[in-house]
């Protein structure tokens, strides 16, 4: 087209902003990381002076929290409480392997490992938690495993059934969201029992001594009813909120370690602005020379938020408080780990559940706790292997 | 009174630096957007025919915005060239000779702004309750309600 009448041409400026203003307004409420990444890359460095400038400003007004001078190594209550209470009992013949936990879906009863080839883990081993029998690994990877939790559909695990005075095999069943795991072939059916101690039992390739590791899966639990033909028993067993951090694998043949650790990097940062222009003082803008995209931040061990946006080497936190965290919050109590619940009065130290590229462990702080303002020097964290989270 | 687009921008990076701290007083957070504000009052109505200066004035306050918050450059520049889109549609059927006109013309440019804002807080789990979006609303209403420019033959003075 040659020309383009007034009135033609007014249109298809509207129509071009229309789209462009659209366009904009979907990225801004579904963002692409890759745009925005693109465009802080570019934009990044002019926006950074200016948000040291407003920092500069802003620290006129506002009082630093005074700066604990002695800083010590960073070490969890929790970690040590879950290695206590985690490993299961020695057997002869058998090394049990430590391994973390990335990501744990108990509805479908799959668990992601942050080991695999390289800890020459394999498919088949069984995986525990203290005296808790969790399942087997399924498939292994150069640096992940899965594991198919006894309740993942489809997979079968031998019991036995114990009661004060009997005692019968079994296998039970697993049926992932349908529901527990149910018992669907019993040696003698007259020695089962609701409530009946439920013991794990190995499979003939298993090492044998296994059977004295003295792994329950719980207790059984009547349902259905005669009357309608559907009777049967189904698996009462809760796995340990204590398992997402790590748990045990065994083997009876292990390379240079018996323990793995979670990847988690850690460069140190430093506050550039308490409070945003648009968000007010529920974030903080800190700057840290580090080739990660960052998911928290701590200051002196006590973590203050998380990372909400990062644009190359700054980036803003969401400020929260230790009860905000919610249920990505865990504490111990008398040595058990429990998943935090915001609407318990019981006041509790708490500690970072771990996921979504937050490291497990961390202290939150005391649950009456409130948001604290960080001082000038602090560390942000990112646990690589948990980000992506296991899909089905 | 025609004002140069550095005298804006001058003044943009000022409101920047000083207005994180604002934003932490005591009412603070109720303020209206003020890089909104500054380019709701800078770009007249009608919207000018050409619209390079508003577009590049619109593009450094969303750069100086997403500076000092946590909105991203592309979600500063949504809200602001959506809170113009909306403003000159709404021109168009509702004269801005009368102050309630203008109070309304306020309020619904500012909504895209907010609605972006609460899907950015939402995404992020910030808080940003109804209270704050309401009077943030309201405040910009009020304000372009008092300050009102009208379009000349050049937007921002000098040359082009």
């Amino acid at each position: 087209m040659l020309f383009l009448l007034p009135g033609a041409e007014r249109n298809r400026k509207k129509l071009l902003t229309v789209f462009a203003v659209v366009a904009l307004c979907v990225q801004a409420c579904f963002p692409l990381p890759l745009i925005d990444n693109a465009v802080h890359t570019v934009f990044g460095p002019l926006m950074r002076p200016i948000t040291r400038l407003a920092g500069v400003y802003s620290s006129f007004f506002q009082r630093l929290p005074t700066a604990d001078v002695n800083r010590k190594q960073y070490t969890s209550p929790l970690i040590a409480a879950e290695r206590k209470r985690g490993h299961p009992q020695e057997v002869p013949g058998v090394v049990w392997l430590e391994v973390p936990v990335l990501d744990i879906d108990v509805a479908s009863g799959r668990m992601k490992l942050g080991a695999g080839d390289n800890f020459y883990l394999s498919p088949g081993m069984i995986v525990a938690f203290g005296k808790s029998f969790l399942g087997r690994i399924a498939a292994v990877e150069p640096e992940i495993a899965f594991v198919d939790l006894y309740n993942r559909a489809g997979q079968r695990t031998g019991l036995t059934l114990k009661t004060v005075d009997s005692s019968t095999r079994a296998v039970c069943f697993g049926r992932g969201f349908s529901g527990p795991a149910v018992i669907d072939w019993l040696e003698d059916e007259k020695q089962a029992f609701s409530d009946a101690q439920l013991l794990w039992r190995p499979r003939p390739l298993d090492a044998a001594q296994l059977a004295n590791a003295g792994l329950h899966l719980g207790v059984s639990r009547a349902e259905g009813s005669f009357a309608r033909g559907n009777h049967g028993f189904v698996v009462e067993h809760k796995i340990p909120a204590s398992a997402e951090g790590r748990v045990y694998v065994a083997a009876s043949a292990i390379g240079e370690s018996v323990v793995t650790e979670p990847v988690v990097r850690q460069a140190s940062a430093q506050r550039i602005l308490l409070g945003g222009g648009v968000f007010g003082g529920t974030v903080c803008a800190v700057s840290a020379s580090c080739d990660f995209r960052p998911a928290v931040l701590s200051d002196h061990s006590r973590v203050c938020g998380s990372i909400v946006e990062w644009r190359q080497n700054w980036g803003w936190t969401s400020l929260l408080t230790p009860s905000a965290w919610d249920n990505k919050a865990v504490f111990l109590n008398d040595g058990q780990v429990q998943l935090f619940d915001p609407s318990s009065a019981l006041q509790h130290e708490l500690y970072t559940r771990g996921g979504v590229g937050v490291p497990r462990g961390l202290f939150l702080g005391k649950s009456h706790n409130k948001l604290f303002a960080p001082s000038v020097n602090l560390d942000v964290w990112l646990a690589p292997q948990s980000v992506e989270v296991m899909h089905q | 009174m025609k004002v140069r687009i550095s005298v804006w921008l001058m003044l943009a990076v000022v409101f920047t630096i000083v207005f994180p701290w604002m934003r932490q007083l005591e009412y603070g957070q109720y303020l209206p957007d003020v890089w909104l504000l500054l380019l709701l009052i800078a770009v007249p109505t009608p919207f000018p025919y050409s619209a390079r200066k508003p577009i590049i004035l619109t593009l450094c306050l969303a750069l100086l915005r997403s500076a000092v918050s946590v909105p991203s450059l592309i979600a500063s520049c949504a809200a602001l060239l959506a809170a113009l889109f909306v403003r000159g549609q709404l021109y168009r059927h509702l004269s801005d000779s009368l102050a309630i006109y203008r109070f309304i013309i306020g309020i619904f440019s500012a909504l895209p702004m907010m609605l972006i804002d609460m899907s950015i807080a939402t995404r992020h789990q910030l808080p940003f309750s109804v209270e704050v979006i309401a009077w943030r609303l309201v405040l910009v209403g009020l304000v372009l309600t008092i300050s009102h420019r009208r379009s000349r033959a050049t937007l921002f003075g000098g040359g082009r």
